[in-house]
């Protein structure tokens, strides 16, 4: 038994050695941590004075007292599912455009998918500036063709939510475009050609061909685009940093300001114990409703 | 990075072929903008010292956390920018007392800014020193004032209130307000707006007399602003305003007034970062119910520049290096290029003004400006809930009501001040017999 043990180690060193460096990064950066994590949930820590076991205080604390964490939940849903009407349809549109016979297809292609390329940070600055109310292109733009009087207040507490939709989705459009674009080339051209000859028109074509048959894509897209979404946090902190007075909080940008809460100059101890309960809570939320999303989707995929 | 306090052999010096051990001195600033003056003179300290090599890198990206990193990974340098006070430093052991290399004359200098307690001063033991300071004014833009008709700047938060209004009727078509405050950046419009006037009018929401939070306190001033924000007084979009588009706003002539400190003179000259194209001026904040409040407005930065490391192995040495950026000399230089404005008393007689617009209003006074005791809060006081100047911009914003939040506020800081002090992790100021209108 040991010797054929040996000789598989010794088959496979090679292979072994290949993998090692994933398997140290992963243990490093994500196992460690993760387990930091599980454990500072009992504990009230400060990152400076001796850590103190609270037992499920920090929990108590979330569920019982901490408003303003269910406020940035409910926000994430609303900036999750604000994100969603408009990516997916969008991008599947975009997809099925650039698949059919356009001129200079390719070049669409990638200018649309160029912001999936772009840093976050970078992309949520211009676009801050780009919507600013004072002299920020958008309003100057809809003052010019007369389509309002004065300038719209991008960041106000009624639109920053909003706001921060366009840009997500304007982020997200051209990767979820490239998803779709992969599915609709394994759908079979026999199949579209033997319609046309039935006489079906374009929208019949698209409504009982190519939809259903990209089933299992769109059941891909809506997962990774919910997980996203739910995860999203970072062009909210350049865009608002969860402001005005909380109305663009995420649930992860909360758990982020936990543990760096110090804003400018100004430092506030940070609380690693509570930020870690608050970021065991987000997992789970996210992972709930991405589980009960597969269960869901899959008897309905399944159909086709 | 660099390893600091390495002994080297420096090449030869003067005529004899004499070797001269070199000690590298490394010293880390969180400013930028400063960095060429301190990097001409840092050349010629070195050339003046043929025994020491001090080398200055500039980490303004998350400068505590960098600093934090290095000295927990020993590769701290040896002298470092104080950007918070001697206590948080302190706690965390990174700074190392100074008391045995600063001599009488140090003290004489200095005056009243030598010892500060928990600012620069721990167990007094000392860790740092006064340098620079930035003091808060009321700044507003003259020729706006002048054609609406106001003599002068307002002296009560009422009149701010009437004149901002005044200001935004007038000029609203043009794209002309009469106030704005940078609402995305929260901890800006608490520390130099809201907790600035509360100085200026002899008050804090922490009382220092019997060591408890008191937030209802600030109900005037955060109600004025929430005030000309629902009226619409207020520069459209303050809620997504950073200082930097403010700034560049104002210098536009599109805003009337706004609270901050003296980098502004710096920033709107000719050759600073968004010259003015207006006639501008800055005024004392301004009272609540009357025009000559008593109090005094928070010397912000005031009390601490440099400090040398706790794992600097030569301190001596770099003691030599701190007493040189300290000298009168410097100082009064870096105020004369236009860098800052400094405030240790000796250097402040001698350094020139360049005469730029709001140097005179900026100018440090004793009616005006102090430096207010430590509070547990900037000392790393835990507590549930969103921190006072996110609570404020919410009220400013009409999200929360005022006395509802106030009161929050208050019973969330007390409760977190109580827990802390038993754990003893923040220790509860109390200046029985403190007076800040005197």
């Amino acid at each position: 038994m040991r010797s054929r043990i040996k000789r598989s180690i010794k088959h496979n060193i090679s292979t072994y050695l290949m993998i090692m460096p994933c398997i140290i990064l992963l243990i490093v950066f994500v196992i460690y941590p993760l387990c930091w994590v599980l454990r500072y949930v009992f504990y009230s820590y400060d990152g400076l004075h001796p850590e103190k076991f609270i037992g499920i205080d920090n929990f108590i604390r979330l569920f019982s007292r901490d408003r303003d964490y269910w406020k940035s939940v409910y926000n994430t849903f609303v900036y999750a599912f604000g994100k969603l009407i408009v990516t997916v349809p969008l991008s599947f549109f975009l997809a099925v455009l650039l698949n059919s016979k356009i001129k200079f297809k390719d070049i669409f292609r990638a200018i649309i998918f160029m912001p999936t390329i772009i840093s976050t940070a970078v992309m949520s600055l211009v676009f801050y500036f780009m919507f600013n109310s004072y002299n920020g292109i958008v309003n100057q733009v809809l003052i010019k063709y007369s389509l309002i009087d004065t300038p719209i207040n991008w960041f106000g507490r009624d639109l920053a939510m909003v706001t921060a939709v366009i840009v997500a989705a304007w982020g997200a459009i051209g990767n979820y475009m490239i998803y779709f674009l992969a599915g609709l080339q394994t759908v079979p051209e026999e199949m579209y050609e033997s319609a046309k000859i039935d006489g079906a028109s374009y929208m019949q074509m698209l409504t009982f061909i190519t939809i259903p048959l990209m089933g299992p894509v769109l059941q891909v897209v809506l997962m990774l685009a919910i997980i996203v979404s739910l995860k999203g946090f970072q062009s909210i902190m350049v865009l608002t940093g969860g402001g005005p007075a909380g109305a663009t909080d995420v649930m992860y940008l909360y758990v982020y300001r936990s543990f760096f809460p110090s804003q400018g100059e100004m430092s506030f101890a940070p609380q690693y114990g509570y930020g870690s309960a608050a970021a065991v809570v987000t997992a789970l939320i996210t992972g709930i409703i991405t589980i009960i999303y597969l269960r869901i989707s899959k008897s309905h995929f399944n159909k086709y | 990075m660099v390893s600091a306090c390495t002994p080297q052999t420096a090449g030869t010096i003067g005529s004899e072929s004499e070797s001269v051990k070199k000690t590298d001195i490394l010293l880390w600033t969180a400013q930028r903008a400063d960095i060429v003056f301190r990097e001409k003179k840092l050349a010629e300290f070195n050339n003046a010292n043929p025994d020491l090599n001090v080398k200055m890198e500039a980490y303004t990206e998350d400068y505590a956390t960098t600093l934090e990193l290095a000295i927990a990974s020993e590769q701290a340098p040896d002298i470092f920018q104080v950007i918070n006070n001697a206590r948080y430093y302190v706690d965390r052991n990174m700074l190392q007392p100074i008391d045995k290399y600063v001599t009488k004359d140090f003290e004489q200098r200095y005056g009243s800014l030598f010892k500060i307690d928990e600012v620069n001063t721990v167990d007094g033991k000392l860790y740092t020193l006064a340098e620079r300071g930035i003091t808060f004014r009321l700044i507003y833009n003259k020729d706006i004032f002048e054609k609406v008709g106001l003599k002068e700047p307002p002296k009560t938060i009422e009149q701010m209130y009437e004149y901002a209004k005044k200001i935004t009727e007038w000029g609203k078509k043009d794209g002309i307000y009469g106030y704005a405050m940078p609402l995305k950046t929260t901890s800006s419009v608490g520390e130099r707006i809201i907790d600035q006037l509360a100085y200026r009018n002899g008050f804090s929401f922490y009382d220092y007399k019997t060591g408890k939070y008191d937030f209802t306190v600030m109900k005037p001033i955060v109600n004025i602003h929430r005030k000309m924000f629902e009226e619409g007084i207020m520069f459209p979009g303050v809620e997504g305003l950073t200082i930097d588009p403010l700034r560049t706003q104002f210098a536009a002539g599109k805003i009337g007034m706004y609270i901050n400190g003296n980098w502004e003179i710096a920033i709107f000259a000719k050759d600073g970062q968004f010259p003015a194209q207006c006639n501008w001026g800055a005024a004392p904040l301004p009272g609540i119910d009357t025009e000559n409040p008593s109090g005094k407005t928070d010397i912000k930065n005031a009390g601490k520049s440099f400090g040398i490391s706790i794992t600097c192995k030569h301190p001596d040495l770099a003691w030599r290096y701190m007493d040189y950026l300290l000298s009168d000399e410097y100082l009064a230089q870096y105020q004369e290029e236009g860098y800052g404005t400094i405030i240790v008393p000796s250097a402040v007689k001698i350094a020139k003004t360049r005469g730029l617009p709001g140097e005179e209003d900026f100018a440090m006074k004793e009616s005006l400006d102090m430096i207010w005791p430590v509070r547990p809060d900037t000392a790393g006081l835990q507590f549930e809930g969103k921190n006072a100047y996110d609570t404020y911009a919410a009220i400013i914003l009409g999200a929360v009501d005022v006395d509802e939040a106030l009161n929050d506020l208050t019973q969330r800081y007390n409760k977190g001040l109580d827990e802390c002090e038993r754990a003893g992790t923040v220790k509860r100021v109390i200046i029985p017999g403190f007076d800040p209108t005197n």
